[in-house]
């Protein structure tokens, strides 16, 4: 478990699978993926674990669940595409529950998880895409110091518009580290 | 079949898959990929080729395989659509010349106009993109040549022979391709003698 302010990233299991039904066909799938409207029943979200849980090809990643300190499943944060050769992973982020939507629970969960990825992990770079219609990740990405790196044009379909998608990157030595960024960005229990 | 000036575009069969094992463990593996070196045995590419026929099977689209023939008939490499979303209408575009002695000669060049004229005109697309190392400044010079823009470079990305290159990706939208005859015009390119 990484302990945050917070939230705590846990390993992702059933008390996140539980509420996945729920989640998938809220407003979060929305903003998380590239714009899907996701319409899913219960029986897909399960087919979905079981090949998570059972995948074809080794996983090359790591799933965590977000809680709240009161032990509240809000989430889904991953390390994705690892590469161990190049040291290089995509991080991808969902806070499921719009009530904790801009109040910083998003934030200390990629604080924890970009931590895990330097020093435990021994990654070099992290990347995340967003769509360019996605202002409050574009938001979080200056915040916490993430590079623009590159921006594709119309690269998105969501709700009848063509959205680009903009893709952030982090080099490890530009990483001030945990403890500094929280203090920076006046981070706090609450 | 796609015919080409240099090339025509097959279905990528029997002719191609026997050359792969040479072509994966040759320098055009290095370019190919981004900068991965690869030592494989004939049974790993056996393996490799069953799953990408099975990937090609997927009701979603997975991927189309070409390969790549010079007008003589002598099979060159590959080229092919991944990632294909039917939901954006758009795909990547990967490909490999695995014959050396043809780089530099507008075969490669070709061969991208033919599958860009295929994407927008066959399924449709709306956006092509394609991505290689910092270090590919081949690469870089065709898709520039053919109307790719350059849309992000992803820092540091790659380990290759020792040393951290970036990532740079490509992107072309339908509404910015004047067509494979207007690019062939521009290019000057022509039929030419096969080395």
């Amino acid at each position: 478990m990484l302990e945050g302010l917070l939230v705590d990233l846990v390993p992702y299991g059933q008390a996140h699978q539980a509420r996945d039904h729920a989640w998938w066909n809220n407003e979060s799938s929305f903003w998380a993926s590239m714009g899907e409207r996701e319409i899913v029943s219960r029986a897909a979200v399960e087919r979905r674990h079981r090949e998570w849980v059972e995948p074809d090809q080794p996983r090359t990643g790591v799933a965590f669940g977000v809680q709240t300190k009161d032990g509240t499943p809000i989430g889904y944060f991953g390390v994705n595409f690892l590469s161990y050769h190049h040291r290089v992973a995509n991080l991808g982020a969902n806070i499921s529950e719009p009530g904790y939507w801009g109040s910083g629970y998003g934030t200390d969960a990629l604080l924890l998880i970009v931590d895990y990825a330097f020093n435990w992990l021994d990654m070099r770079r992290v990347w995340l895409g967003t769509m360019s219609l996605n202002t409050r990740v574009l938001r979080q990405m200056e915040k916490v110091g993430f590079v623009l790196e590159g921006r594709h044009r119309r690269m998105t379909l969501a709700d009848g518009q063509w959205y680009d998608e903009v893709i952030f990157g982090l080099l490890r030595e530009e990483w001030p580290g945990r403890e500094a960024m929280i203090e920076r960005l006046g981070l706090r229990a609450r | 079949m796609f015919e080409g000036l240099l090339v025509d575009l097959v279905p990528y069969g029997n002719a191609f898959q026997q050359q792969e094992h040479r072509w994966l463990n040759n320098e055009s593996a290095f370019w190919g990929t981004a900068g991965d070196r690869l030592i494989v045995s004939r049974a790993a590419v056996e393996r490799w080729q069953t799953e990408r026929q099975d990937d090609g099977a997927r009701p979603d689209g997975g991927s189309i395989w070409f390969g790549i023939r010079s007008k003589a008939g002598v099979p060159l490499g590959d080229i092919e659509l991944g990632y294909i979303s039917p939901h954006h209408r758009m795909s990547m575009i990967g490909v490999g010349i695995g014959e050396p002695e043809y780089w530099g000669g507008g075969y490669g060049t070709d061969a991208l106009l033919l599958i860009m004229e295929y994407a927008f005109n066959w399924l449709d697309h709306h956006r092509l993109w394609l991505h290689t190392m910092g270090t590919n400044v081949r690469m870089q010079r065709a898709a520039t040549k053919v109307g790719f823009h350059e849309e992000a470079r992803r820092r540091r990305f790659w380990l290759a022979d020792g040393q951290w290159t970036d990532d740079v990706i490509y992107g072309l939208l339908r509404q910015d391709w004047p067509g494979r005859e207007a690019l062939v015009e521009r290019l000057g390119l022509h039929p030419r003698q096969e080395p």
